[in-house]
């Protein structure tokens, strides 16, 4: 059992990375504050229910994740998402490896991989339908392992796998189109330069 | 290299860059990718792509909904 008098010590410490989350899943600040600071107040007062020592960015997790599918998943102003078809394995990898020595693919590589901005990964992870884009944000931005998502979501692990898998795909084929578009992954041979 | 072994090379990248996989199989990727340019690339590429995403796609928590949240906390003790 923990002690509520504590909340604040053990929880505020998260709120960045709850917020970062938020953001992804409202994906506007007036909505991703108000379920952080409802997430907040629901683990507050059910502190109690929580047993010190455990996994407490888990609960935490799992009561924004909650307040986030019970308010917004009707409302959500949906972007254009992505169509979720076959994407085939390593797709971002096969698109910039070159054929030359692995020196060549590191450079190439590294041209690619710095030249994402925020908006494109955000953007892109954005354009996710939610049953894909949640399990991504929670195993690739939170580092979270597949049973406790499994816990967080309130699916079978089995499920969060195959989610994950092809939401990760799908997250590198938006990634690529988005980049695209904006002229930064051109392919070598339309480049003047 | 094995057409087979890359095969479950790639099959496997996610388990065995989520560290959800057996400590045996881990090994024998760990060989494969030792002796095949093309797995351990997209091994390696695989992995910075990940430091990537989870660089850029934090966020600054707003000030005031830190102190929001410290209010309302406080507010809810009494």
């Amino acid at each position: 059992m923990a002690d509520q008098a504590n909340f604040e010590a053990d929880a505020m410490q998260f709120a960045q990375q709850l917020y970062t989350a938020a953001m992804r899943m409202t994906r506007n600040p007036a909505d991703a504050e108000d379920i952080v600071q409802e997430t907040f107040l629901k683990a507050y007062r059910a502190y109690e229910t929580f047993t010190a020592g455990t996994n407490l960015k888990a609960w935490l997790y799992r009561i924004l994740t909650n307040t986030y599918i019970n308010r917004y998943r009707k409302l959500a102003r949906r972007p254009q998402e992505v169509d979720l078809g076959e994407v085939e394995d390593l797709y971002l990898y096969r698109r910039v490896s070159t054929d030359g020595t692995r020196e060549a693919s590191r450079s190439a590589e590294d041209e690619v991989l710095s030249g994402f901005v925020d908006s494109d990964v955000k953007q892109a992870i954005e354009a996710l339908p939610e049953h894909f884009r949640l399990p991504v944000l929670l195993a690739d931005v939170e580092g979270f392992s597949y049973k406790e998502i499994s816990d967080i979501m309130d699916v079978p692990i089995g499920t969060v796998m195959s989610r994950l898998h092809r939401g990760r795909k799908a997250l590198q084929k938006a990634l690529w189109e988005f980049a695209s578009g904006r002229g930064l992954t051109g392919q070598p041979e339309d480049s003047d330069e | 290299m094995s057409k087979r072994s890359c095969d479950q090379a790639v099959e496997r990248i996610y388990f065995y860059l989520d560290g959800e996989i057996t400590w045996y199989r881990r090994l024998r990727i760990n060989w494969h990718l030792r002796s095949c340019r093309m797995c351990e690339g997209a091994y390696d590429f695989e992995h910075r792509f990940r430091s990537v995403v989870r660089d850029k796609c934090s966020e600054d928590v707003p000030d005031e909904l830190l102190e929001r949240l410290r209010s309302v906390l406080r507010e809810n003790d009494e």
